[in-house]
């Protein structure tokens, strides 16, 4: 949104510095990059240096201790010959697949539910986002419970007298991962429902309106004018809940601790194990490096259209 | 906008309304299931516990599990109950709620109303720092610490929250002040109000509510998080987090439910009432981080 | 090896060598990771702990719960990393011979040679605690793993006998099944998976056909019958436990022997440790054998303590302190009482020991005989971690993938161990 328009006229005809002088000394005119030279150092080092680091780390001989001997891309082939490797790559594409669909679906469902002057609406927005602001470390405890077959749900339903009732996906290999899932999706929905209620809110009621006057059904409205108006914010939410899922860690260490067996590997859990517990530093760096060009592949271009975009929109 | 909501006129809209609110609470019991099981178990005794009954209420009321988890769980053999945790788990997530805080807001500022050439290439690199998987700054920063001789310690992980909570103060504040009227700034300069004066006297006053965002932003994330808390602390260190997930791992023989219930809750407590009492502010910090400029 | 059989007559000529060294009050502080929090163990490093203060010596326990040893060990990676290594770590096996390599530990030679640890501990340890001629770590306790602990009254009221033969096992295990009793509680974690099948390689009684497994990973023997035959044991045993088995600790597995859930379980001598800690006595609430088949045998795995190099001379002599500590003879003895292990001393007086304790020395000693006295594959003795890992990471797999053939299994394992 450009923000020259809501300024008076005046203002918009006024000599428009972009950059505006602070003062006459030296430092009186370079203050505003000063005032950012501490982030700057702090980020040169802590997360460029850092990563550039870690990288050449992936490419060296470290084992127990960090040995920066170059041995080339040795690691990286030892990484993708791995059985538990491979395993953890194939349960991000699962995990983040699902959890990306259905959280994207509830959370749709529920902007759109909620945006039809639903009494109470504070009250049930605040129900549904409160997951986000609990680590899953704590909430893993309950979850862990009530998906556990002997204590929870299945004995819930036992009780009820369905004798024959059977949840017991937490401690199925084939099935755990999909335990993760609901458990992420129960976490993050919520934050999702609430950037479509943001985006729906922001459509002009004017549209909605013509489209009733002809007639259109509430349904079509909604697959025909509103769902495709939203589809930044579908982008957006594609892009969050990616992000997230890669980033995954305590959501898993919480609730499978990776198990049953390596069922529920992800490649975060992976990098923690090799990296501290096995002794294999160099994999762990490799494994991490793997996982942040991941994220690079989605985020750079994501951030660089924000940016673009935004900016067209204050110059304009 | 109030002819397209689901009408109150006929038969089948009232049923589709009945239906809505229907459909609406079932979800809000699938949200607050897990807190409802953890608030019952964690006043129940562990023979009414392990009798059954996962949803029911209490048959009595039993505060055993709560003074347990406050003053005697274990934590690997130190067996001081949560509370010393809470307490390194407050100083860490105080001090890095303040200080990125007040940097970002002077980022911010220098960003947005004082650009220069490069600030947006500058904003631009910091921000993929706010979404770097820390994974890949793990192993560097621990041999940091040590190097400076912060490992293991609550002062190198609070520096760790600082400095990895900078992209998201200075997007805030960027963000913030990127909306800011133009013409105020420019009628400043004209008034020739220094740089800092102005930030002092009219940017910071304006920016409260953002202020508020990025605080409960930092100190959610930071009282929450894990994966650095687990990595760069040890048990005196420890951050509250940490204690529980070894505590509710670690159980010696039978598990008490009722504890690790207890204890969860109490870790959870104060990011759940920071939600409860700034809602709105949280779901914006939640929102800006999803950039949106 | 010498091991018990000088022991009465040491302790006939008198109590040796009672680590006079240290006698004069220490300073200095230490900082200990090690991951003994429950029961029998717990109890086990609070004597040590007390022993250390007395010496005027701070003790600051840096205790990691879980996993054996699996959190502990990222706090000590991750210390040494900082640079900044604590002054003793636990370890198991191997784990003593890489750090030693990393060359970030200290040097015990000359205490080791002055109190004589190597007349003292039995041989198999030596490979441990000396690497490349220098003395680097003091071993605290050794341990016997193919044991089983079973409940007495289910086993007394269901009129079973002790399983000798695997044979009998599994019929043993029918009969507790029939009767709606779990027949073995299993805690579900990647070590524990691994650590029972050290059990199930013994149950064949023989030595060398372990060696070959174990040590060498010799591919013509993981491809033949025997072992062919070692997983359908496991593929038999992961089909006993219950449904909740995934991601439980030990302990819980114990607990469900304990309260009559399930019949048995498998772990090893430390499991006596917590049940002692737990107020039972072995021979009236629990019963305790090896692993059926591997009477003879005796799969051990030891821990040991570790030295790293740190700064500060008063904090150097309670590091010499604390290994003169744990080798002393009272605490030995004290020690593998509590905690329930064998003593690493040859010269520790076994009145006090109870029946399972005794049992498994003579074991120790038939074993030996036969060279069937054969360090752990799954606690990483017999081979490094990374062999350890490939074994560990199949092994989980296997025991929770149901319709995972052992065909599959073992190319698998085969597959994981070329790739290193």
């Amino acid at each position: 949104m450009a923000i020259s328009e809501h300024l008076p006229a005046a203002a918009k005809a006024a000599p428009k510095p972009r950059t505006l002088r602070t003062g006459t000394t030296w430092v009186g005119r370079n203050l505003p990059w000063l005032t950012l030279l501490p982030t700057g150092i702090l980020g040169a080092v802590f997360i460029y240096g850092f990563i550039a680091l870690t990288i050449y780390t992936s490419m060296s001989a470290s084992k127990l201790i960090p040995d920066y001997t170059f041995v080339g891309f040795e690691q990286w082939v030892k990484l993708w010959s791995m059985r538990r490797w491979g395993i953890a790559v194939n349960n991000l594409f699962v995990f983040s697949g699902l959890f990306i669909a259905i959280a994207t679906v509830i959370g749709l469902v529920l902007a759109i539910l909620l945006d039809q002057r639903i009494r109470h609406e504070g009250t049930i927005r605040t129900v549904i986002l409160y997951p986000m602001a609990l680590s899953f470390i704590v909430t893993g405890t309950a979850w862990k419970w009530i998906l556990n077959p002997g204590l929870g749900i299945e004995s819930l339903l036992h009780d009820w007298g369905f004798v024959e009732a059977q949840f017991d996906w937490l401690v199925r290999r084939d099935r755990a991962i999909y335990t993760v899932v609901l458990a992420a999706v129960w976490q993050s929905s919520g934050f999702i429902m609430a950037i479509f209620l943001a985006s729906l809110r922001g459509i002009d009621p004017s549209i909605m309106q013509s489209a009733m006057m002809d007639g259109a059904s509430t349904w079509r409205i909604y697959r025909r004018i509103i769902i495709p108006q939203l589809r930044p914010a579908f982008f957006t939410a594609v892009v969050i809940l990616l992000h997230m899922a890669i980033k995954s860690y305590d959501l898993v260490i919480a609730l499978t601790n990776g198990g049953p067996g390596t069922a529920t590997d992800l490649p975060s859990t992976f990098m923690y194990d090799y990296a501290f517990d096995r002794s294999r530093i160099a994999i762990g760096a490799a494994s991490a490096t793997m996982m942040l060009f991941t994220i690079a592949a989605v985020i750079v271009p994501y951030l660089y259209s924000e940016l673009r975009s935004h900016n067209r929109s204050r110059t304009s | 906008m109030n002819d397209i909501v689901l009408g109150q006129r006929s038969l089948t809209d009232r049923l589709l309304r009945v239906a809505l609110y229907g459909v609406l609470i079932g979800f809000m019991l699938f949200y607050l299931a897990p807190l409802y099981v953890m608030v019952v178990t964690s006043v129940k005794s562990l023979e009414e516990i392990l009798a059954g009954g996962l949803m029911n209420l209490p048959k009595k009321l039993d505060f055993y599990g709560w003074s347990e988890a406050w003053n005697n769980a274990c934590v690997g053999t130190e067996c001081r109950g949560m509370a010393p945790f809470m307490w390194n788990s407050l100083i860490a997530s105080t001090a890095a709620t303040i200080i990125p805080t007040a940097i970002g807001a002077l980022n911010g500022y220098a960003l947005s109303l004082w650009r220069f050439k490069g600030s947006e290439l500058f904003f631009g690199l910091l921000l993929f720092g706010a979404f770097i998987p820390f994974q890949i700054v793990l192993l560097p920063m621990a041999s940091f610490l040590g190097w400076i001789g912060w490992s293991s310690s609550l002062v190198g992980l609070t520096f760790t929250y600082i400095v990895y909570g900078l992209p998201f103060t200075t997007l805030y504040f960027r963000n913030f002040f990127v909306s800011f009227p133009m013409d105020l700034v420019n009628a400043a300069k004209i008034d020739g109000i220094g740089y800092f004066r102005f930030f002092w006297r009219v940017a910071l006053p304006s920016s409260v509510p953002i202020m508020i965002v990025s605080i409960i932003w930092q100190f959610t994330n930071t009282w929450n998080d894990f994966l650095f808390a687990s990595t760069m602390t040890k048990l005196e260190s420890a951050t509250v987090m940490v204690a529980l997930n070894n505590f509710v791992e670690v159980a010696n023989g039978v598990k008490r439910y009722n504890v690790d219930m207890a204890a969860a809750i109490i870790a959870g407590l104060p990011t759940l009432a920071v939600y409860l009492v700034a809602g709105r502010y949280f779901l914006r910090g939640l929102m800006a981080g999803a950039v949106k400029g | 090896m010498k091991f018990l059989r000088t022991t009465t007559a040491l302790i006939a000529s008198g109590t040796i060598a009672l680590s006079a060294a240290t006698s004069a009050m220490a300073e200095g502080k230490l900082d200990i990771i090690h991951w003994w929090t429950s029961g029998g163990e717990l109890a086990g490093i609070e004597l040590l702990r007390s022993n250390i203060e007395a010496q005027g010596i701070e003790w600051i326990d840096a205790a990691s719960a879980g996993g054996a040893g699996t959190n502990a060990r990222t706090l000590f990676r991750t210390r040494v990393q900082a640079g900044d290594p604590p002054a003793v770590m636990q370890a198991l096996g191997t784990e003593v011979n890489e750090w030693a390599e990393t060359g970030i530990l200290g040097d015990l030679t000359a205490l080791a040679e002055e109190e004589g640890w190597y007349d003292l501990v039995p041989e198999p340890l030596h490979p441990f605690m000396n690497v490349d001629g220098s003395t680097v770590a003091v071993p605290a306790v050794w341990s016997q793993i193919n044991w089983v602990w079973g409940n007495k009254a289910i086993f007394d009221e269901h009129g079973v006998a002790v399983p000798q033969t695997w044979d009998e096992l599994v019929a043993a295990a029918e009969t507790f099944k029939a009767a709606g009793i779990t027949p073995i509680a299993h805690g579900g974690q990647p070590w524990q998976d691994t650590a029972i099948f050290d059990g199930i390689l013994v149950s064949f009684d023989d030595p060398d056909f372990y060696r070959k497994v174990a040590f060498e990973q010799d591919r013509e023997t993981l491809e033949g019958p025997m072992f062919r035959e070692a997983m359908e044991r496991l593929r038999w045993y992961s089909q006993q436990l219950d449904e909740g088995s995934p991601g439980r600790e030990w302990t819980q597995a114990q607990a469900m022997v304990l309260n009559g859930e399930a019949a048995m379980s498998w772990m090893g001598d430390w499991a006596k440790g917590w049940r002692v800690a737990q107020g039972q006595q072995a021979g009236v609430d629990f019963i305790c054998f090896p692993t059926p088949g591997s009477n003879d045998m005796f799969v051990w795995l030891a821990d040991f303590f570790f030295f790293p190099k740190i700064e500060g001379e008063a904090d150097n002599a309670a590091q010499q302190a604390f290994a003169s500590a744990v080798m002393e003879q009272q605490f030995q003895h004290d020690f593998s009482l509590i905690k329930n292990g064998l003593p690493v001393r040859t010269d520790v007086d076994n009145a006090d020991w109870d029946d399972c304790t005794r049992d498994s020395i003579a074991r120790a000693e038939r074993a030996n005989a036969r060279g069937g006295l054969v360090a752990s594959l799954g606690f990483a003795h017999s081979a490094r971690s990374d062999v350890q890992g490939v074994f560990r990471d199949t092994l989980s797999e296997f025991v929770n993938t149901p319709d995972m053939s052992v065909d599959e299994g073992i190319e698998i394992l085969i597959d994981g161990l070329d790739s290193l």
